[in-house]
């Protein structure tokens, strides 16, 4: 114990050498120290050079990190994942499954890996009954239940795989869950459920990064037909109102990011959660003005309007809202672009938006 | 129609049944200009068709056949034939419920109705349909011992489907192989199967090839089947698109799309194939809207291409997907986030990436992005590790 509280740390001085990148300096320590030094606050500042190394795939100095994580006579769980992570990375799951079999904890994400591992070496069977043991269990990773479901459906048990995958989505509705079971339910000829799970799913095209894939699956079922746009769904804006109340600071990028490129379906559900939320803002002007400025860009001048004489009613007092009016009062509804982004800086009234066209436009007109 | 008419039709027929392939549909098409009605030219251009994968003008011809002569044997047993292909199960049994009434003793509709029997899963049926057919030509039934050998497979009756094994001359290492499989010998099947490979000839190679993907597969000998992948032959599109689906599971979705890129024949039903393999591959790698447009390109969905078929393939890419992505994975392929926040954020992220560089306020808000997903400095793990994938596989 002596030994342990005498350990340098990361923050020490002496191993401070500015000619060396991060990383190296902590493989560096690492090497310095005594063999026999079990140095606990190494380990943190050393999983995190090595996440970071993993994620990154600079394979080479997660390499080198690893050789330095060798000199910990026990590892924890955090630090077992990741030498199992950068072993498969390299196509070895053999050692992989030997790191995670020689651990002292055994979290869920450490099973799952080994599980993972089991089925890369073709212990497909072993890997299914350690999944079946303990994939049901609320606490068990989604990713674990998929597995389980996959495997099942593998073996031809595909309704086992249906209960499955429908056991979680009791507990969180997520795409790739319900992907999977319109997916079954075509291959089960079970038209009604299959056209069922297809609505929910798309739902979740609101969100851009997942469209080209729903549509692809639907599109490749012959189920695409079905349908049109994406509509933002009254839970998933509720989540997202919920979530918005504390994370304020990101809604100016996310509204940035609209400007940028505007994408309608998210653009509704942004709008919905923050109609749901407006009241409940540290500044509920604030939310007013990004309703009007989303509400413009959906619906036109008059909804905008609408939002903006709602804000004012209640907050008589706010600058930005009552210039938003005052701007698009001016703004010739005739010939108004909702899809130019110069108009939407200008409703946006945003500081940080330069001064764009259409602004100087308007302000000439207002002189 | 005259005498030399149907002289210069028998001429032309007995010609295309000597020949092959182009000839044989040169042949058959002289004979058909000769004498357009005449029955055997249709069904042997029925046949040519077929072989050639041209399912639709093969439809279309049995109908004609059928107009011109319903109760024809031949062409029913071929409509049901495609029926079943179709899957389309009730109306094959209709038909061949009146086809083996007509001709109980005829060897082609029996074998029919067997097949039809067992995609219904009634195999007491199947097993009926294919001993009667048997007994109709004892000396020349191997079609009909290795389905009834298949039909005791699928019921588990390991000794009858031995017997049947032996019935068949000369025997079969397909069938052997598939035997040891159901009898828990994967290993001695792929043995079969390689030295079976080595001394095979043209036509039963491509289901050598097959049996020994899928035995591989269920060994999760990856290295055997990859040196088995680099060495198939060309042409064999069958083996190409297992090759290709083995790969998917595996997570190699690079060189599943480079495997079924060989494949030949276009708007053929094995074209679309691997045209859907390649499209979900593309998903997995994380190139949706690239994939979206290659599907787009086989008519959103292929004619001919079964669901099931398409239904596997989304399976094997979910496995390969979340097996092979230690870090988490999105078994569809769409980076899913759990947070509705969080996809919004995911999504705003590359609007922010793909502004020049000297953009700060771009930078800034990207910065903001990636510390609201937890990403630190890095781009999405997701991405990085399919990048890594795709490398290594180049």
């Amino acid at each position: 114990m002596g030994d342990m509280h005498m350990a340098p740390t990361l923050k020490d001085p002496q191993f401070l050498n500015p000619g060396m990148d991060s990383n190296n300096r902590i493989a560096q320590t690492i090497a310095d120290m005594p063999r026999s030094i079990h140095c606990r606050d190494l380990a943190r500042p050393l999983c995190d050079a090595l996440e970071a190394a993993i994620r990154s795939g600079h394979l080479s100095r997660a390499k080198r990190l690893a050789k330095s994580a060798a000199r910990f006579n026990r590892r924890g769980a955090r630090l077992s994942q990741l030498l199992a992570q950068l072993c498969c990375l390299e196509g070895d799951h053999e050692s992989a499954l030997r790191i995670l079999d020689t651990s002292t904890s055994k979290s869920a994400s450490l099973r799952l890996t080994r599980v993972k591992c089991l089925i890369q070496l073709g212990r497909r069977a072993e890997a299914h009954l350690e999944l079946s043991s303990w994939a049901d269990r609320a606490t068990s990773p989604m990713e674990a239940r998929m597995l389980c479901a996959l495997l099942d459906w593998e073996a031809g048990d595909k309704k086992n795989a249906v209960e499955s995958i429908q056991k979680k989505l009791r507990q969180h509705e997520d795409p790739d869950s319900l992907a999977l079971l319109t997916v079954l339910n075509i291959l089960m000829k079970d038209r009604d459920a299959t056209s069922r799970w297809a609505v929910q799913l798309f739902r979740f095209a609101v969100y851009p990064t997942m469209r080209d894939s729903i549509r692809l699956l639907l599109g490749s079922l012959g189920l695409a037909q079905t349908f049109d746009n994406p509509e933002p769904d009254e839970t998933e804006a509720t989540d997202l109102a919920l979530e918005l109340k504390s994370a304020q600071s990101i809604l100016p990028v996310l509204l940035r990011a609209q400007r940028r490129k505007f994408d309608e379906p998210s653009a509704r559900l942004l709008m919905s959660a923050l109609i749901q939320a407006r009241d409940q803002f540290a500044n509920p002007a604030d939310a007013y003005s990004y309703i009007a400025e989303l509400s413009f860009r959906i619906q036109g001048n008059d909804s905008a309007k609408k939002w903006i004489e709602e804000g004012l009613a209640k907050h008589p007092m706010s600058a930005s809202l009552r210039l938003m009016l005052d701007q698009l009062n001016e703004v010739d509804v005739e010939t108004i672009d909702t899809q130019d982004q110069s108009v939407l800086a200008v409703i946006g009234g945003s500081d940080t938006e330069k001064p764009a066209k259409g602004f100087e436009q308007v302000e000439g007109k207002a002189a | 129609m005259t005498a030399k008419d149907r002289q210069t039709a028998a001429r032309y027929l007995r010609l295309a049944r000597a020949s092959s392939g182009e000839a044989a549909a040169e042949a058959v098409a002289w004979a058909r200009c000769a004498r357009p009605k005449s029955l055997p030219a249709l069904r042997m251009e029925v046949r040519i068709l077929l072989q050639q994968g041209d399912l639709e003008s093969a439809d279309t011809l049995i109908a004609q056949g059928i107009l011109i002569k319903p109760d024809d044997t031949a062409l029913n047993v071929m409509l049901v034939e495609r029926l079943l292909e179709r899957g389309n199960l009730d109306r094959a049994q209709q038909v061949i419920i009146n086809a083996v009434k007509r001709r109980p003793n005829h060897r082609a509709t029996r074998i029919v109705a067997g097949k039809i029997a067992m995609s219904l899963e009634c195999m007491e049926d199947a097993i009926e349909h294919f001993i009667y057919a048997i007994n109709l030509r004892p000396g020349n039934s191997n079609n009909g011992w290795a389905l009834l050998f298949e039909a005791f497979l699928v019921t588990g009756d390991m000794v009858h489907a031995e017997s049947a094994l032996a019935g068949m001359n000369p025997s079969s290492p397909l069938l052997q192989a598939r035997f040891l499989r159901a009898s828990r010998q994967p290993l001695e099947a792929a043995d079969t199967l390689e030295d079976a490979i080595i001394n095979s000839t043209v036509d039963d190679r491509e289901a050598l090839f097959n049996e020994l993907i899928s035995t591989l597969e269920e060994l999760s000998d990856f290295d055997r089947l990859h040196s088995l992948i680099e060495n198939i032959p060309t042409g064999a599109n069958t083996v190409l698109i297992s090759a290709g689906m083995a790969l998917l599971s595996m997570g190699e979705f690079a060189k599943s799309i480079d495997v079924v890129s060989i494949v030949k024949g276009a708007g053929s039903v094995i074209a679309r194939k691997a045209q859907a393999i390649t499209a979900i591959a593309e998903n997995s790698q994380g190139y949706s809207s690239e994939a979206v447009e290659t599907m787009s390109n086989m008519n959103e969905r292929g004619e001919g291409v079964e669901d099931s078929f398409l239904a596997e393939i989304w399976r094997r890419a979910a496995m390969g997907n979340i097996v092979t992505d230690i870090c988490g994975g999105a078994p569809i392929g769409a980076d899913s986030n759990v947070s509705p926040l969080a996809r919004l954020v995911e999504a705003s992220l590359p609007v922010f990436e793909m502004a020049t560089s000297n953009d700060p306020e771009a930078a800034a808000d990207a910065r903001a992005c990636r510390n609201a997903l937890g990403l630190g400095n890095f781009k999405s793990p997701k991405r990085n590790h399919k990048r890594l994938r795709h490398q290594r596989a180049i």
